[in-house]
């Protein structure tokens, strides 16, 4: 072996002379040694005393510092460099998502820097702040986001494949133009349909403007009721005869017992403050009660007890404590007395004497099947004696909230817990008394907030189909009549649907039923031959456009927007930067095309956003509800953003009805709350649309014989991150709240799952594949997908994006005509690829 | 523990520097190494190269790397401040003594350096412990921490040592060895019945960490690698890579266990 | 100098991280980083008798920035001083002396400290220093829809009854002294007893 270093070092080499100057084989040489051990001590004498300098050592260290830092701190230095042009007070960009909520936007640059919210000094419950989500906080991620449309586009390739050629507006207005008379030519306007879309409550960005052009261009096809509310909009006028059932909010402080049933105010937000109300209610002694199939954010800030229960089994729940309260005689006679119908067969109205009245249900009397709480304990999976015991509660600790959220209702037969909910109010009193709540759509007595006062003029088509049943519209239109499918105002549809102009609405390919139908349905140029989608971003929705314009967000436009169901706030939305590109107002692009059609003076009457917004302040806001609103001139010049009427005395729904039921009748057939309802009876299908509450098995159930192969439930509820499908692509929404399924350890351990799994979910309308999120926070055999993240196929036809309505069902409700779209069964499997 | 892969390296190369440090002056301390020859010269020299590396890779792991300088604001409250300042002396010392080995010189600075090289990898090694001994996270707040940078230190430095010994110094440093082995044995078993902190998943990682570390002595101790090393080059590069790979694998282990308190 | 303090009450958070995101705004936060984080608690159990429900589970939500500990691990452990105490007891890391060695982050059991990838220094929360010299709350103090979040003194908010300091998954306070009061939830303490575990450890 070769030896390192093949050279020896001259240490070596002395060492060799010195060695050789030695006598024997002795390697030692003493000399060194000595010579080491003498510098040894010399220079551990030096780097001791060294050592014992060290202090001295430390203050040398003190000046090791770049010039100029001195002790600046982040906040000082923040300080210095933070200089806004302008801070404006102005609403949250007015989506959909039940809050209304005020902003302070800072502008340096013509940019947006910063959002803060209402910070108004005053905070009590009569006025309080109008504080933002997180929603709100994270705006500048979406109004600055790298995807924003920024010019109109032509499509390219096929519906639905996404490839589209930049135009200039001129060209868009005119296929816009020539496609719509065409269409209007060869069909006629009530071939033409502006879907139902709540991207936009500012009055100038939304469908509102395209409504406007259209009725004055012959009119479109009608919609009527929502995605929100179908069931429980349609339910409630059957019991109370009008949909304005509830009391100022801040009449929750002199409740004793609120119940929340399947209410999440704290994360879709339900009206701005909802929550905060609720806490301060207990503050003020309420018990609150949350009863939900998750652990939802609500159900763990607000609730004193929390109730899981199996998904669209509430209606048997109520019946249950129905049957506690009437057995028990909890329930409030003398209210049933003057102001109920139908309560038993004493109170029945005249010919249907013998029908089955509501206590007949409750107790068995004529179907044998007395709705005890043991017999709604299996179907709920809630013990018996909690809900006896709730029942109590609720009919005792008066007076009582029942709040009705709206994931109960939109689900298949979702009539009957509206129906059901409202009436266990009624018997047990809690109508018409303060603290009370008579349940129901709950629309704020006394004058609710407009929403959309942007006046659309008079539809010169009459025809008016379900919301829901739009895809029928198109495929089979012709046959739709105002018995099985809700027509109204006419007998029949005399078209099918051939021409789509969606505005500020991702219902088309996202937030409609079983995507992968409408898929195909929109996919052949022959059902509906033209399609325009107008948004801020290329939605699935656009996706499938042949025209895609680009709109600008709400702070690049003049508008105006007030409250939710309740509330007595208006907020002055102004302009804060400039539409980028070329971006338009909804307003704007509809003004333009006016031109077009010839009817623009018409549509503007003179009126650019701005002055539509002094109009609607000045002489809608101000005439109709608030008198003491300040003009618009002074309004916008206060930069205040709100104006508000404080809640001194909360009104309560119902109070002089209940004092006296003759002089102020119901509009209902009896003048009373009916809890038998006989124009229910009158559409004589018992079996879906009875005239008593009734809990009916869903027609996807975990009960049904589907559940072999599909044996978990899915809901999809409303997510902090998003606002429906608005905010899917903001990193901070969605870096807090991402994405995944959530699904219980008991049905993730037998699929071998763990979070952060890839899964798919499926059934046989399509599969999603997501990652999941194992919590104990939602019930053994329901899984949850939130609703609202953009349908994303991926070329083997499986949603990347987690689109609930991948799995749900096109089948509608049978009363309202709805969307019973947390009624699905799935399968769950991890998914490797 | 996020991007751990630079520390683990620099502390397993700093440490398995400060052992080749130990191991060389104990074997020319103990006269058992005639003279300065080659192997402790290349010794002196790897050990400088190591401290580079490692130098270089805190240096690099930095956020800012060339406000460096100023890691040496707190030494007398922050061990981190401490052990960069220890690291630096200690990479001086051994730069200037691998310079005077490498041009032959004998003076006085050359029989102090090792004197002041010793006091400064102790120093290192101390303070390197107490950065890791943190009150806030609960599975390195234990006396597995300073024994696990103590067992690398000795075994990863004396078998590097041992690596760069000829044949003819062998049975040196077999006795080294031999010492070093049984204190390696020793403090592994009070590592693994001493109550190390948390969990059994815990005191298993411990065992594998202490198990991975007496790799490298299994290496250079059988006799039949002490012959093969000798009858080849690539055989000693060999072993070297399996020591490296072994203590590298050990200090992986270490930050495996990372646990803060809030998670 | 008194102690300044965040007080969170528990029993009303909502987990909305409406404060998350106030100040990612209001700081530009880059992504990833977030000074202010909130921790999803579960646990307990789930437990069915004959199909009903007879066992669930708990959760609540722990939202938490930076605590200005009174005995700060993270000062003594930087070894450039960039971490230091302001005047006002703030904990406050100078940008220009920060080398980003991370080290100030491991000493964190709050997890407070997070490294800014884009700047190549360490961040954390500063209590919205320039907010508080215009007499301002923090960002998150003022964003809470919830209102349970403030930002005063300690021995303000410590005297207030049922507070703590130290909830789980959150360490002894008596290791750090931090700035911090809570409203313990109900189920926080069902927490040490049970299986608790924080559910979106993404966060850090």
């Amino acid at each position: 072996m070769k030896e390192e270093g093949q050279f020896p070092s001259m240490q070596q080499k002395i060492n060799m002379e010195n060695k050789k100057s030695d006598s024997g084989g002795n390697t030692h040489d003493s000399k060194s040694q000595t010579v080491n051990r003498r510098n040894f001590v010399q220079w551990s004498t030096v780097i001791g005393g060294s050592l014992l300098a060290l202090p001295a050592f430390e203050a040398l260290a003190e000046p090791i510092r770049a010039e100029g830092t001195g002790r600046r701190a982040q906040g000082e230095l923040n300080k210095a460099d933070y200089q806004p042009d302008a801070i404006i007070r102005t609403a949250c960009p007015a989506h959909n998502c039940g809050g209304k909520c005020l902003l302070k936007v800072h502008v340096t640059g013509g940019v947006i820097t910063r959002i803060e919210t209402d910070d108004r000094p005053y905070d009590g419950v009569d006025d309080p702040q109008l504080r933002a989500c997180m929603r709100g906080r994270a705006y500048r991620k979406r109004q600055y986001h790298p995807d924003r449309l920024k010019y109109p586009l032509k499509r390219t390739g096929k519906r639905g494949e996404g490839k589209f050629e930049r135009i200039s507006w001129d060209e868009a207005y005119s296929i816009m133009y020539d496609r719509i008379t065409d269409i209007k030519n060869r069909y006629g306007n009530s071939a033409i349909y502006v879907p139902y879309g709540t991207g936009s409550y500012n009055n100038t960005n939304g469908r509102w403007p395209a409504a406007r052009l259209m009725n004055l261009i012959g009119g479109a096809l009608g919609y009527y009721n929502s995605y929100s509310w179908a069931c429980i909009n349609i339910a409630t006028p059957y019991v109370y005869g009008t949909l304005d059932t509830g009391n100022q909010r801040q009449d929750w402080l002199n409740s004793k017992y609120i119940i929340m049933w399947g209410w999440n105010p704290a994360e879709m937000k339900d009206g701005t403050n909802s929550d905060f109300f609720i806490k301060k209610a207990r503050e003020n002694g309420a018990k609150t009660v949350c009863i939900d199939p998750r652990l939802s954010m609500s159900a763990v800030a607000l609730a004193d007890e929390w109730i899981p229960i199996r998904p669209g089994t509430d209606t048997a729940m109520m019946s249950a404590m129905a049957y506690v309260i009437i057995t028990e005689n909890l329930t409030d006679d003398d209210f049933i007395k003057r102001c109920c119908s139908g309560f038993d067969k004493s109170q029945m109205p005249a010919g249907y004497e013998n029908e089955e009245s509501y206590s007949d249900h409750i107790l068995g009397t004529h179907d044998g099947v007395p709705k005890t709480p043991e017999w709604a304990e299996q179907i709920t999976s809630v013990p018996a004696e909690t809900i006896k015991r709730i029942a109590r509660e609720y009919a005792t600790s008066g007076p009582a909230v029942l709040y009705q959220g709206y994931g109960m209702q939109r689900r298949a037969y979702g009539e009957q817990v509206v129906i059901a909910g409202a009436i266990l109010a009624a018997i047990t009193g809690n109508v018409g008394i303060p603290g009370g709540w008579a349940s129901g759509l709950a629309n704020q007595v006394g004058g609710a907030p407009y929403w959309t006062v942007f006046p659309m003029g008079n539809n010169p088509v009459r025809a008016r189909i379900p919301v829901y049943l739009w895809t029928e519209a198109i495929v089979r239109g012709k046959e739709m009549t105002a018995e099985k499918e809700g027509v109204q105002g006419v007998d029949r549809l005399d078209n099918n649907i051939k021409l789509i102009w969606s505005v500020a609405s991702n219902i088309l390919m996202n937030q409609h039923s079983n995507v992968n139908r409408t898929a195909k349905i929109l996919k052949d140029e022959k059902l509906v031959e033209f399609i325009a989608v107008q948004d801020n971003f290329l939605t699935p929705s656009a996706m499938y456009a042949d025209l895609v314009l680009p709109a600008c967000t709400q702070f690049e436009v003049w508008g105006v927007t007030d409250g939710w169901k309740y509330g007595e706030e208006v907020m002055l939305m102004p302009q804060i930067v400039d539409p980028p590109f070329e971006t338009k107002s909804d307003y704007r692009i509809c003004a333009e095309l006016a031109e077009k059609f010839g009817v623009a003076d018409q549509f503007t009457e003179g009126r650019n956003e701005k002055e539509w917004t002094q109009w609607m302040i000045d002489e809608y806001y101000r005439r109709r509800r608030f008198p003491d609103m300040p003009v618009f001139r002074l309004f916008s010049a206060s930069n205040d953003g709100v104006y508000v009427k404080k809640v001194e005395k909360p009104l309560v729904a119902f109070e002089a009805f209940r004092k006296d039921p003759e002089g102020n009748p119901l509009r209902t057939p009896s003048g009373k709350v009916e809890l038998f309802s006989p124009r229910l009876h009158e559409m004589k299908n018992p079996a879906e649309i009875p005239a008593v509450p009734k809990y009916l098995q869903e027609w996807e159930s975990p009960f049904g014989p589907e559940v072999k192969k599909y044996p978990l439930q899915a809901v999809g509820h409303h997510y902090m991150s998003r606002v429906h499908s608005t905010h899917n692509n903001n990193p901070w929404t969605m870096e807090a709240f991402p994405q995944v399924v959530f699904i219980n350890p008991a049905d993730a351990e037998p699929r071998k799952l763990k979070s952060g799994d890839m899964v798919r979910i499926w059934n046989d309308r399509g599969t999603v594949a997501i990652p999941c999120r194992v919590t104990k926070r939602i019930m053994p055999g329901v899984v949850d997908i939130p609703q609202g993240a953009w349908f994303n196929p991926d070329s083997s036809g499986i949603d990347r994006g987690g689109c609930i309505n991948t799995l749900t069902s096109e089948k509608w409700t049978p009363l309202a005509k709805g969307n019973p779209q947390h009624t699905i069964m799935v399968q769950v499997e991890k998914f490797n690829k | 523990m996020h991007n751990y892969f630079s520390l683990l390296f620099f502390t397993f190369t700093s440490q398995a520097a400060i052992g080749v440090i130990l191991a060389h002056v104990v074997l020319s301390g103990t006269g058992s190494i005639p003279g300065d020859e080659d192997s402790m010269v290349r010794m002196r020299h790897l050990i400088t190269i190591m401290l580079i590396a490692s130098l270089a890779t805190a240096f690099l792991h930095l956020g800012k790397p060339f406000r460096a300088v100023y890691a040496l604001n707190n030494i007398m409250k922050s061990p981190l401040s401490m052990e960069i300042a220890s690291l630096s002396v200690l990479l001086a010392v051994s730069l200037a003594y691998s310079w005077f080995s490498h041009r032959g010189v004998i003076n006085y600075f050359t029989s102090t350096l090792p004197v002041l090289a010793v006091i400064a990898a102790i120093l290192l090694l101390l303070t390197m412990t107490a950065v890791y001994y943190l009150p806030s996270v609960p599975s390195w707040h234990t006396a597995r921490t300073p024994l696990a940078f103590v067992l690398t230190t000795i075994s990863a430095g004396t078998a590097i040592a041992a690596i760069m010994l000829k044949e003819s110094e062998v049975r040196q440093a077999s006795l080294l060895l031999a010492v070093s082995v049984s204190a390696a044995i020793l403090l592994a078993a009070v590592t693994l019945t001493a109550k190390m902190g948390t969990s059994t998943g815990r005191a298993i990682l411990t065992g594998l960490q202490t198990v991975t570390s007496l790799m490298a002595f299994v290496l250079i101790f059988s006799r039949f690698f002490l012959t093969e090393m000798n009858k080849s080059r690539h055989m000693t590069v060999i072993t070297g890579v399996l020591v490296l790979i072994s203590g590298i694998l050990a200090r992986w282990l270490f930050f495996l266990s990372y646990d803060n308190i809030i998670l | 100098m008194r102690r300044p303090a965040f007080y969170i009450d528990t029993t009303a958070c909502t987990g909305c991280k409406a404060c998350q995101a106030a100040c990612k705004d209001k700081n530009d936060l880059s992504p990833g980083l977030s000074w202010r984080k909130v921790n999803e608690i579960e646990g307990g159990n789930w437990n069915t008798t004959n199909g009903v429900v007879t066992e669930k589970p708990f959760g609540y939500y722990l939202s938490i920035s930076c605590n200005h500990c009174e005995n700060a691990p993270c000062i003594d452990a930087c070894p450039t001083t960039a971490l230091h105490r302001n005047h006002d007891g703030i904990v406050v890391i100078d940008p220009l002396l920060c080398m980003g060695c991370d080290y100030c982050q491991w000493t964190c059991p709050y997890g407070a400290l997070q490294i800014d990838p884009t700047r190549g220094i360490m961040t954390k929360c500063d209590a919205c220093i320039d907010y508080l010299y215009e007499g301002k709350n923090p960002a998150c103090v003022d964003a809470c829809p919830m209102r349970v979040l403030e930002f005063g003194y300690f021995d303000t908010f410590v005297a207030r009854k049922g507070t703590t300091s130290g909830i789980f998954p959150l360490p002894d306070p008596k290791l750090t002294s931090p700035g911090l009061v809570i409203k313990p939830h109900k189920d926080s303490s069902a927490a040490n007893e049970s299986n608790a575990m924080v559910n979106n450890t993404e966060i850090y």
